[in-house]
């Protein structure tokens, strides 16, 4: 029977291999935390280039659309349509709580209000709501125009006042 | 069985050594950049500076004023160009140049930059990005954006080609619209750790409406065209609030173009030219009077076309006697003698109390910079002080103020005697969403309710009985004209005066006060040269803000 060889492990061996172990998950470690930072920076690279290019658009956005909506390109549009400028203001005064509605005969009277000249209120459905003796006459201002209203809907839209 | 005892391999300890050495070294570098290189990086670490957006300026409806645009300056690297030919026809159409042009400076391959051209805007560049081609190069600038351009300039002010802001909100409000720029550090952001974040600044929310402001600039630069005026202003304000609805100034600028115009455009003059407000100061001599008790509202004095005081012979503006005029009469006719009697019926301490309590001689604390604080001769403080001035500045000269602080003070007696702070921004909005909103600054009760009032009551005789430019269909409106002479180094100007007209409308329930104020207009007179705008603008303003009339339909047929 030959000499049975017996490994004694050391000390020595025991650091190295922990050694080593350590080594390759420091360097794991190592690895992960710089792939990450790197991986990180690009990220937020490429997100302020992004950010920088929303910007960009917005701000274009932005300008057109406040040349779109200026006075002056309103203006001008509207001109070009045909329409002019409301040199003149005219106050329509409608006896008390009198209101006329475009639809059905109704005591609702949440809808859209419209103003009726002449002899054309004979055609519509006229509601008299609740009087209100101290209530003063109801005054509504439309904007109008000789020149416009040829071509405008025959009706104003009611601009400020409230029953 | 044997065994072999003693160290296997005699190295093995050295090995060990290396290795625990290499291990704490990584350690310490890990614990490194957990903890203190993650807060502070190296000083020769290139760093970049990420842009912050400047905040934008919105109107009370939320159409941009201000905001921040981009051009850009475009650059090619012919080190980088294989095929110059192929570079300069794809390129020179988009810019507008020739080709041999770009051909010619892409030639030189040794060199590594060169400036093809600046300042395109962002349609060009983004043509541009989209052609892919090696070697060509942007570089973003940031500039401003003012939609409104001339009419709202004096508002807004500029932000210079450096950056730096002048005039304007943009000064004023420089702290919270400039916001933060950030960095990295690294090749492309390849270190996040000195990654900071911009913050973009703030932006403002204004009490201006931009159909308003833009129909007060066009109207008054019309007036000065057909006044030949050399200058004028026009302010709207909301009484009860002080939130000022517009404020237009001509000659004005285009705060994009700023270095073409003349720098002397560059200050708001409603806020720092002073001028003597002539007879608009009569409506603050009367109600100041009322409301300390010095004369009842009944009260009559007999007119005699002139007064000496202080050895100063002080003559109506018609030179006519008037015989027995009451307050009202004083006012609608504008007589200077009466504003004498008035004034000195109330003394001159209480005088210039109220003239101080109406907020002349101090800055009103408006949110624009460059505000004047106007020139008044207190009598405490004055070595030459003497009884001509308390005479003079009853009717509104010798006595120096902004257009400001004019409609300031007309706008306390429209607010019920309150004098509010005006203010152009109402909501400050940070770049996180967080609001901040300017609630209305009340500064302080200057008269009564009961004299504001009444004080109103007299100014719609003057406007019924006198000055009839000034009459909106529909409503009522109180008001009081201003014509003054203007001051030089040696007396006043000849046949040149500075008419105004500061006019409150509905005057039933206030809700606009406006100042029209025209430099050396043709029609000397506020009745003739400034009403008619302020019956225009607020024919615009009361349309806008959709303020119902308050008059009874008769009147208003009349009216008109």
């Amino acid at each position: 029977m030959s000499p049975q060889r017996r490994t004694v492990i050391s000390p020595v061996h025991i650091v190295i291999v922990t050694s080593a172990v350590m080594l390759s998950l420091a360097g794991i470690l190592w690895l992960n935390q710089s792939s990450s930072l790197s991986s990180c920076g690009r990220r937020i690279a490429n997100l302020q280039a992004q950010r920088s290019r929303l910007l960009e658009r917005r701000s274009e956005a932005l300008i057109k659309f406040s040349e779109a909506t200026s006075p002056e390109y309103r203006e001008r549009r509207a001109r070009a349509l045909g329409f002019a400028p409301a040199r003149e203001l005219e106050y329509v005064g409608l006896p008390p709580s009198t209101f006329v509605t475009t639809g059905p005969a109704s005591l609702d009277v949440t809808g859209p209000l419209r103003i009726v000249h002449g002899d054309d209120i004979a055609n519509e459905h006229q509601v008299r709501a609740p009087s209100r003796d101290s209530e003063p006459g109801l005054t509504f201002s439309a904007a109008r125009d000789s020149h416009a209203e040829a071509l405008a809907p025959r009706t104003d839209t009611v601009q400020g006042g409230s029953p | 069985m044997s065994s072999v005892d003693g160290p296997a391999f005699p190295r093995l300890p050295a090995v060990a050594v290396v290795l625990v050495t290499v291990i704490a070294v990584l350690a310490v570098r890990l614990v490194y950049l957990g903890t203190i290189a993650a807060s502070e990086m190296p000083a020769d670490t290139p760093k970049f500076s990420l842009h912050a957006q400047r905040g934008s300026m919105w109107d009370r409806s939320g159409n941009v004023l201000a905001t921040e645009r981009y051009a850009f300056d475009v650059y090619v690297a012919p080190n980088e160009v294989n095929d110059g030919a192929g570079f300069a026809a794809s390129v020179a159409p988009v810019l507008g140049r020739d080709v041999a042009d770009i051909e010619a400076a892409v030639a030189d391959h040794s060199l590594r930059w060169v400036s093809l051209e600046r300042e395109v805007p962002m349609a060009t560049a983004r043509v541009l990005r989209e052609l892919g081609l090696t070697g060509l190069h942007l570089q973003r600038n940031a500039r401003r954006a003012y939609p409104l351009g001339a009419d709202a300039a004096h508002l807004t002010g500029f932000v210079d080609i450096d950056g730096n802001s002048h005039y304007g909100l943009e000064e004023w409000y420089e702290d919270y619209l400039r916001g933060r720029p950030g960095n990295y550090a690294g090749n492309f952001g390849s270190d996040p750790r000195a990654f900071r974040a911009p913050v973009d600044g703030s932006d403002l929310i204004l009490s201006i409406d931009r159909t308003i402001q833009v129909a007060a600039a066009k109207l008054l630069r019309e007036a000065v065209e057909r006044e030949s005026a050399t200058g004028g202003t026009a302010i709207v304000v909301d009484p009860g609030t002080g939130e000022i609805l517009a404020s237009a100034s001509v000659p004005s600028y285009d705060p994009t173009d700023y270095a073409h115009a003349d720098p002397e455009w560059y200050r708001d003059p409603a806020v720092s030219a002073l001028y003597e407000p002539g007879s608009v100061m009569k409506a603050v001599t009367v109600a100041a009077a009322l409301d300390r008790g010095a004369v009842p509202p009944g009260w009559t004095y007999h007119d005699e076309a002139s007064i000496e005081v202080a050895g100063l012979e002080i003559s109506n503006w018609d030179r006519a006697a008037h015989g027995t005029v009451t307050l009202t009469d004083l006012l609608r006719l504008s007589l200077n003698v009466g504003a004498v009697h008035v004034a000195q019926a109330l003394g001159a301490d209480r005088f210039y109390e109220a003239l101080a309590e109406f907020g002349f001689g101090s800055a009103t604390g408006v949110d624009l910079a460059e505000e004047a604080v106007g020139i008044v001769r207190w009598p405490d403080s004055e070595a030459n002080w003497f009884e001509g001035y308390l005479a003079t500045n009853s009717f509104g000269q010798g006595i120096a103020t902004t257009p400001m602080q004019v409609v300031a003070a007309i706008a306390a007696i429209a607010n019920e005697g309150l004098l509010m702070r005006p203010h152009l921004v109402s909501e400050v909005i940070a770049a996180d969403g967080s609001v901040r909103r300017v609630r209305p600054q009340p500064v302080r009760q200057v008269i009564s309710a009961q004299t504001a009032h009444q004080t109103i009551r007299m100014l719609e005789e003057v406007v019924s009985g006198k000055v009839e430019q000034a009459n909106v269909p529909g409503y009522s409106v109180a008001g009081k004209t201003g014509t003054s002479e203007i001051p030089t180094a040696d007396g006043y100007e000849k046949h040149a005066t500075i008419a105004s007209f500061v006019g409150i409308v509905p005057s039933s329930r206030p809700r606009l006060v406006i100042l029209v104020k025209l430099d050396r207009p043709d029609s000397a007179r506020g009745s003739e040269a400034a009403a008619p705008v302020f019956r225009e603008i607020a024919q615009v303003a009361l349309d806008v803000l959709e303020i119902p009339p308050d008059q009874p339909l008769d009147s208003q047929t009349e009216g008109r």
